[in-house]
């Protein structure tokens, strides 16, 4: 076909279709929540869309969506498994999501935060192994220090290269490879210096001491972390994201949200990109070490390569569909923690469990998509 | 006897780096960053596989899988381009859904055989010795890849199109005041990146390693994404990087005879990709340069008419 023809032929189905224009909307409501229920209404619709989209997937594959999806509701909310399960996965994803909420405000893209979480739980084992004789009261706290110091380091050259790297992208590239090295010293700690030696060959560590362990609540594996990072995130909140008329009340909130949006005009009003670079990244692998440790000292106990599940990048759909937003992180992380708790239910199904990560997917599609539904209207415009 | 053996697995190993680094090379010099490389290799390995152990055709098991990479890429392409989102976050949601995906289609194959590709030889060059072992006695794919190279190249810097997209990845505005379709050039190569990502895809589990199972590809895709760093988006670039990350990829299997430990060896790719990048990054910012070694300036930057 020529390339007259083609463009003559698109032109005449062009015809065909009403054109429509894309106009931004004059009053931009931020994504961060002015727009308190118009945000919400939207995130509801693309969390719906998603499910949509898979089910059509899983009808092409044969597997009946209906079904799964109650069977993963109720499981996940309704039984007592799931509900524990449910909040178990929600303590480290929380902690995990509200720190990625952090630089993703100022455009700033953490996609390591799987190995952060890696860095917390490796220095949380060391810690408690090597301190080991410390009284509870001091030990706990002390390995939940060593765990965020870990990540946040982990984190800062991802920072410095994004202020530094010349290519955009640059910090997602390196804070992606960035994974690996913890992922393999993980591995490589467990089965050789660190492996236990009455584990019968396992590759995992001993069980960490009595006084690492952090408290549960009654018989469940829910541990006290919760509180924790409850109160992390609304001291987030507070500190960084509340605002007011759509500006954010704390100065570090404010410069967070300028670099974010306009990076040069930030430079120019003489925010230090740097810095705000160097302080959300710490923050964020901080807390993501943070996770780490709680996963450690009150999940799991011991530390094994399976302590991985790919909370960090599961944590990037949950910060997104809360908007960035604390308060609204808190209830998407319930909402993924049901998603994983439930996602057993897959299996039973005879998936593998990694299709959990088409939900996450799929949602953050819609929920990206969705943005752009709320920053333009589209106009229809019929073609004369 | 060695030479040609280890040879012949670098050359198999690093085409698999080749082809989606092309792929991504293209998309990115139109200015579109397709994080989603990973997902799109993994599902196309999926269906690939389960393509041809289904019909038994290895050559339609391979357009399955390069057409569900265009799929993906058109997935990726539409929230990136005409709903002109972040980017990152796209390719990244792209990498999650795909990786999920790949779950899903391969779970009836996990542990099954196919016929994969049989190697190829080239009549005269593949009795040279050592080299005709190594370069010419392979499967179809990776004479593929040797010719996606050159015309990879004559198409960005030696056609008419090519200097639209390269124009649209430096300049949109400039290319769309010359009425360069802006839209649809990127459209384009994000959607041949993703065919030749899924491509890639296919390559491994039709040829490299016929096999399948979850999690096949151990976060290989996301180096591509690195690779084209490397490559500063130059499919000669492409080529010298992929052979390079594969002999670091084959030899970490040797080096683990010698008693090195395992794990610490796996980490070697990644740790001088990292090296790489950071000093890329240095020299960059001090070298005139830029232009030979930096990325397209309009790389990830969403494009928004008038």
């Amino acid at each position: 076909m020529s390339k007259e023809k083609l463009s003559s032929g698109l032109k005449r189905i062009r015809k065909f279709f009403p054109e429509f224009v894309v106009k931004k909307r004059s009053q931009r409501p931020s994504l961060f929540g002015s727009q308190l229920l118009g945000g919400m209404i939207v995130r509801i619709v693309s969390v719906l869309l998603g499910l949509v989209l898979v089910a059509v997937i899983f009808i092409m594959n044969g597997i009946n969506p209906i079904e799964l999806y109650v069977n993963i509701f109720s499981t996940a909310f309704f039984t007592e498994y799931g509900i524990t399960s449910t909040l178990t996965y929600f303590i480290p994803l929380l902690c995990i999501s509200v720190g990625l909420a952090i630089p993703f405000r100022a455009k700033i893209d953490n996609i390591g935060a799987e190995g952060q979480f890696l860095m917390g739980t490796i220095a949380a084992t060391w810690a408690a192994f090597t301190f080991a004789y410390l009284p509870a009261y001091l030990l706990i706290p002390i390995i939940f220090g060593v765990g965020f110091l870990a990540g946040a380091l982990w984190a800062l050259p991802v920072a410095i290269f994004r202020v530094v790297g010349e290519f955009k992208g640059s910090d997602v590239v390196l804070s992606f490879l960035l994974v690996f090295p913890p992922l393999y010293l993980v591995n490589y700690l467990v089965s050789g210096p660190w492996r236990d030696p009455e584990g019968w060959g396992f590759t995992q560590t001993a069980k960490i001491p009595e006084n690492a362990q952090i408290p549960t609540l009654g018989n469940t594996t829910v541990h006290v972390t919760i509180f924790l990072v409850v109160a992390i995130t609304l001291i987030v909140y507070y500190l960084v994201v509340r605002t007011k008329k759509g500006i954010p009340k704390t100065k570090l909130g404010y410069e967070i949200n300028v670099m974010g949006e306009n990076a040069e005009a930030g430079e120019a009003a003489g925010i230090s990109y740097l810095k705000i670079a160097v302080i959300t990244m710490l923050l964020s692998g901080g807390l993501a070490g943070l996770a780490g440790v709680g996963e450690l000292a009150g999940h799991l106990l011991r530390l094994r390569p399976e302590i991985s599940t790919g909370l960090g990048f599961t944590g990037i759909a949950v910060a997104w569909l809360g908007g960035l937003n604390p308060i609204g992180i808190l209830v998407s992380s319930i909402f993924f923690g049901g998603l994983l708790a439930g996602g057993v239910e897959i299996q039973i199904m005879g998936m593998p469990f990694s299709t959990v990560d088409m939900f996450n997917g799929a949602i953050l599609f819609f929920v990206l998509a969705a943005e752009f539904f709320m920053r333009y209207r589209i106009v229809w415009r019929r073609n004369k | 006897m060695i030479i040609e053996f280890v040879g012949s697995s670098i050359v198999a190993a690093s085409t698999f780096f080749l082809i989606p680094t092309l792929g991504e090379v293209l998309a990115e010099r139109s200015g579109i960053l397709n994080l989603g490389v990973e997902g799109i290799i993994i599902s196309s390995a999926a269906s690939s596989f389960g393509a041809t152990y289904i019909t038994g055709n290895v050559a339609f098991g391979i357009l399955v899988g390069v057409l569900l990479g265009g799929l993906l890429g058109l997935l990726h392409a539409v929230v990136s381009i005409t709903l002109n989102r972040n980017q990152v976050v796209s390719g990244i949601a792209l990498t999650i859904f795909g990786t999920g995906l790949s779950g899903l289609l391969g779970r009836g194959f996990v542990g099954t055989t196919i016929r994969p590709v049989e190697p190829i030889p080239i009549p005269v060059l593949s009795t040279i010795p050592i080299i005709g072992e190594i370069l010419f006695n392979k499967d179809i794919l990776v004479y593929i890849s040797f010719i996606l190279v050159p015309t990879l190249w004559i198409l960005l810097f030696k056609t008419r199109f090519g200097i639209k997209i390269r124009t649209v990845g430096e300049n949109p505005a400039a290319a769309y005041s010359q009425g360069v379709n802006v839209i649809m050039v990127r459209y384009a190569c994000v959607i041949i990146g993703g065919m030749l990502c899924g491509l890639g895809g296919a390559y491994l589990t039709c040829a490299f390693n016929p096999s399948w199972t979850e999690g096949l590809t151990s976060g290989r895709g996301w180096i591509v994404i690195a690779l084209t760093v490397v490559a500063l988006w130059n499919p000669v670039g492409a080529l010298a990087g992929s052979y390079i990350f594969g002999t670091f990829w084959v030899l970490q299997f040797y080096f683990q005879g010698l008693g090195i430990s395992p794990a610490l060896m796996s980490m070697l790719p990644y740790i001088s990709t990292i090296m790489f990048l950071i000093a890329w990054g240095v020299l960059l910012s001090q070298s005139k340069v830029k232009r030979i070694v930096g990325a397209p300036s309009a790389l990830c930057v969403p494009f928004e008419k008038g």
